[in-house]
C-alpha cells in the first residue's frame, strides 16, 4: 500500500484547499493520502463526505493537523489508516 | 467527480454580505463629515449630541454593519453552519439595520423622539431578526469549534446592548443624550461583549487561515469567550447592585482576558509559518497593540478616576482595535470569497479552475498598503486630539484634518471594495455568455 505525502502547512486560504482537492483527484485505490496541515481543514470535510472519501484526524507529534484519507469502498486501506491513527493524540 | 468546496443549498449568495460591505463606508465617509464640518467640539464632550452621532456612526453604520454582513457569510462558509433563507434575511436586516441606524441619527440630531422610537424600534427588530437566525443555526451545528461558542456570546451581547439602551431610553421619555449612569452597561456589552467576542471567534479562524500561523491554543478557544462572558455579567451585576469588590473581580478578569487574547495573537504573528507580511498582517498587528495600549489608558482612568483617559481608552479601542482588526479582515475576506464564489460558478458549468483571478489579483496589495496608510493617519490624528486643548483651536484643527483622514480612508475602502465586486461581476458574466 502506497503513502502519499502532502504538506499544506505553509499554504495561505484557499491554497491548502486547492492542493488537497487536486491530489485528492489523483489518488490512487490502493493508496491513501497523508495531509499535515496548521490547522484542521475544516472545509475539506463536506468535500471528502461528498466524494467518498474516509478520513481520519489527529495531532502529529509536532502539534500540527494530520489527516489520513483514503477511498471509503477500499476496506484494506481503511483498515490501514484505523491501525496507522490508532496510538495518535486527537486533534481537539 | 463533484469538486465544489461548498454545497450550494449552504452558500449564501455573495450579495449577502457584500450589501452589509458596501454600506458600511458610506457611514464612516458621514462620520468623516461631520468632524470636518460639525463645527467646534465634535469630540471635545462625551455627552455632546455630536460626539453621540459620530460614535454610533462608527459603532452601529460601520463595525455592527461589517459584523454582521461577515458572520451570515463565514458562518456558513468556514463552519458549514447553515443559515435558513439566507439571502431574504440578509436583505431584511440589512434594510432594517440601515434605516433604523439613519432614523436614530436623525432622531438624536434633531432632538425627535418619535425618530429616536421609530429607529430603535427598527434596528430592535433587526436584532432580533439576526440574533435568532444566528443562534438557530448555531445550535443545528455539529462543530465544537471556539468559534461558535464566542460567535453565541457576542450575538447575546448584542441583545444586552440593545436591552440596556431601550431601559435608559424608555425611562427618558426618549431624548437622547440621555447622560444616563446605565450607559456605560451598554457600552460595555456592545465593545467587549458584542464587538470584543465576536472579533475574538473570527480571529480564531481567520488567524490561522489567512495569517499562516499555528492556531490558537485549545484551552483559550475554549474557555476565553465564556470568561469574557461571565467578566461583563458580573461587571453589570456590580452597577446594578452596587457592589464594589463585584466591579473589581470583573475587572481584573476583562482586563486580563483582552491582555490575554492580544499576546496570544502577537505570538502567533511570531510563530507564522512563512515570513511574509501583508496589509492584513500589519493591520492586526496594530489592531493588538491597540488593545493592549486601552486596556491600560483605560485601567490608569479608573484607577484616577479620570474621564478623559477612560475616553482615550475608548477611542483606542474603537479606531485603533476593532476598526484596524476588520479593515484587516475585509482585505483577506472578500478576496477570498469572490474566488470562492467563482470557483464554484465554474465547478458548476462543469469547469474546473478556469480563468478564477487568484485571491491576490483581487484586491491588489498595493490598494490595501496605501487604505492602511491613510487608515493610520487618522488614528493618529485622533489618539492626539486630546493634547490640542493646550493649543489655541488645536483641538478644533487636529478633529478636522482626523474628519478628512476618515473620508479619504472610507472612500478608499468603497472604492476598492466596489472593484473587488466588479471582478466578480465580470467573471460571472463572462462565464454565463461562454
Ligand atoms: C442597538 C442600538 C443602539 C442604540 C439605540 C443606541 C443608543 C445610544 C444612546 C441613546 C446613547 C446615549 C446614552 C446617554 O446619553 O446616556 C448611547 C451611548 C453609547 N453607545 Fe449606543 N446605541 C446602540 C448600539 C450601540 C452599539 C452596538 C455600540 C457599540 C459598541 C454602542 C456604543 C455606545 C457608546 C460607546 C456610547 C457612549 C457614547 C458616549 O459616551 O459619548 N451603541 N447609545
Amino acid at each position: 500500500m502506497n503513502r502519499i505525502e502532502l504538506d499544506i502547512s505553509e499554504g495561505e486560504a484557499p491554497e491548502p484547499l486547492i492542493r488537497a482537492t487536486e491530489a485528492l483527484q489523483q489518488l490512487p485505490e490502493d493508496s491513501y493520502l497523508h495531509i499535515t496541515h496548521r490547522m484542521e481543514p475544516c472545509r475539506l470535510y463536506d468535500y471528502l463526505e461528498r466524494n467518498g472519501f474516509y478520513v481520519e484526524t489527529r495531532r502529529g507529534e509536532s502539534g500540527l493537523c494530520e489527516l489520513f484519507i483514503g477511498h471509503d469502498r477500499i476496506d484494506k486501506v481503511k483498515t490501514e489508516i484505523v491501525r496507522l491513527v490508532k496510538d495518535m493524540a486527537r486533534w481537539d | 467527480m463533484n469538486i465544489a468546496f461548498l454545497s450550494l443549498a449552504q452558500t449564501p449568495p455573495l450579495s449577502v454580505p457584500m450589501r452589509f460591505f458596501l454600506t458600511a463606508p458610506l457611514f464612516g465617509i458621514a462620520a468623516g463629515l461631520l468632524l470636518l464640518f460639525g463645527g467646534d467640539g465634535v469630540l471635545d464632550n462625551r455627552w455632546s449630541i455630536n460626539t453621540l452621532l459620530v460614535v454610533h456612526m462608527v459603532t452601529l453604520g460601520v463595525l455592527s454593519m461589517v459584523m454582521i454582513g461577515a458572520l451570515q457569510q463565514l458562518l456558513p462558509v468556514l463552519m458549514g453552519v447553515v443559515i435558513p433563507r439566507s439571502n431574504m434575511v440578509s436583505r431584511a436586516i440589512h434594510l432594517l439595520w440601515s434605516v433604523g441606524t439613519l432614523l436614530l441619527l436623525a432622531g438624536i440630531s434633531q432632538h425627535l423622539p418619535i425618530l429616536n422610537r421609530f429607529g430603535v424600534g427598527l434596528l430592535a427588530l433587526a436584532t432580533l431578526l439576526f440574533v435568532g437566525v444566528i443562534l438557530y443555526a448555531l445550535a443545528r451545528s455539529d462543530s465544537k469549534h471556539g468559534t461558535l461558542i464566542a460567535v453565541a456570546t457576542a450575538v447575546i451581547s448584542l441583545l444586552f446592548t440593545l436591552l440596556f439602551m431601550l431601559w435608559i431610553l424608555n425611562s427618558s421619555g426618549w431624548l437622547a443624550p440621555v447622560v444616563h449612569p446605565l450607559t456605560n452597561l451598554h457600552m460595555s456589552w456592545g465593545l467587549l461583549g458584542w464587538f470584543m467576542l465576536l472579533l475574538i471567534g473570527a480571529a480564531y479562524q481567520v488567524v490561522p487561515m489567512f495569517q499562516i500561523t499555528p492556531e490558537f491554543p485549545i484551552a483559550v478557544r475554549r474557555f476565553l469567550a465564556p470568561l469574557i462572558f461571565v467578566g461583563l455579567l458580573l461587571w453589570s451585576g456590580s452597577d446594578l447592585l452596587q457592589l464594589v469588590w463585584m466591579g473589581w473581580v470583573a475587572i481584573a478578569i476583562l482586563v486580563s482576558a483582552l491582555a490575554l487574547f492580544a499576546v496570544v495573537l502577537l505570538r502567533l504573528q511570531l510563530q507564522r509559518k512563512r515570513r511574509l507580511s501583508d496589509v492584513t498582517f500589519t493591520y492586526w498587528r496594530v489592531a493588538m497593540v491597540a488593545l493592549l495600549t486601552s486596556t491600560v489608558v483605560w485601567l490608569v482612568g479608573y484607577i484616577l478616576g479620570d474621564s478623559r483617559w477612560m475616553e482615550s481608552a475608548v477611542v483606542i479601542f474603537l479606531m485603533g482595535g476593532i476598526l484596524s482588526a476588520v479593515s484587516g479582515m475585509l482585505f483577506k475576506i472578500v478576496p477570498f470569497l469572490v474566488w470562492l464564489h467563482l470557483n464554484n460558478l465554474y465547478q458548476s458549468a462543469g469547469e474546473w479552475q478556469g480563468n478564477v483571478p487568484n485571491v491576490r489579483q483581487v484586491i491588489p496589495e498595493r490598494y490595501s498598503r496605501w487604505q492602511f496608510r491613510v487608515q493610520m493617519v487618522s488614528l493618529g490624528i485622533l489618539v492626539v486630539i486630546p493634547l490640542g486643548q493646550f493649543v489655541d483651536q488645536g483641538s478644533r484643527y487636529l478633529t478636522q484634518a482626523a474628519g478628512i483622514a476618515w473620508i479619504a480612508s472610507f472612500t478608499m475602502l468603497l472604492v476598492i471594495l466596489l472593484l473587488a465586486r466588479s471582478k466578480y461581476q465580470s467573471v460571472a458574466r463572462a462565464l454565463n455568455r461562454g
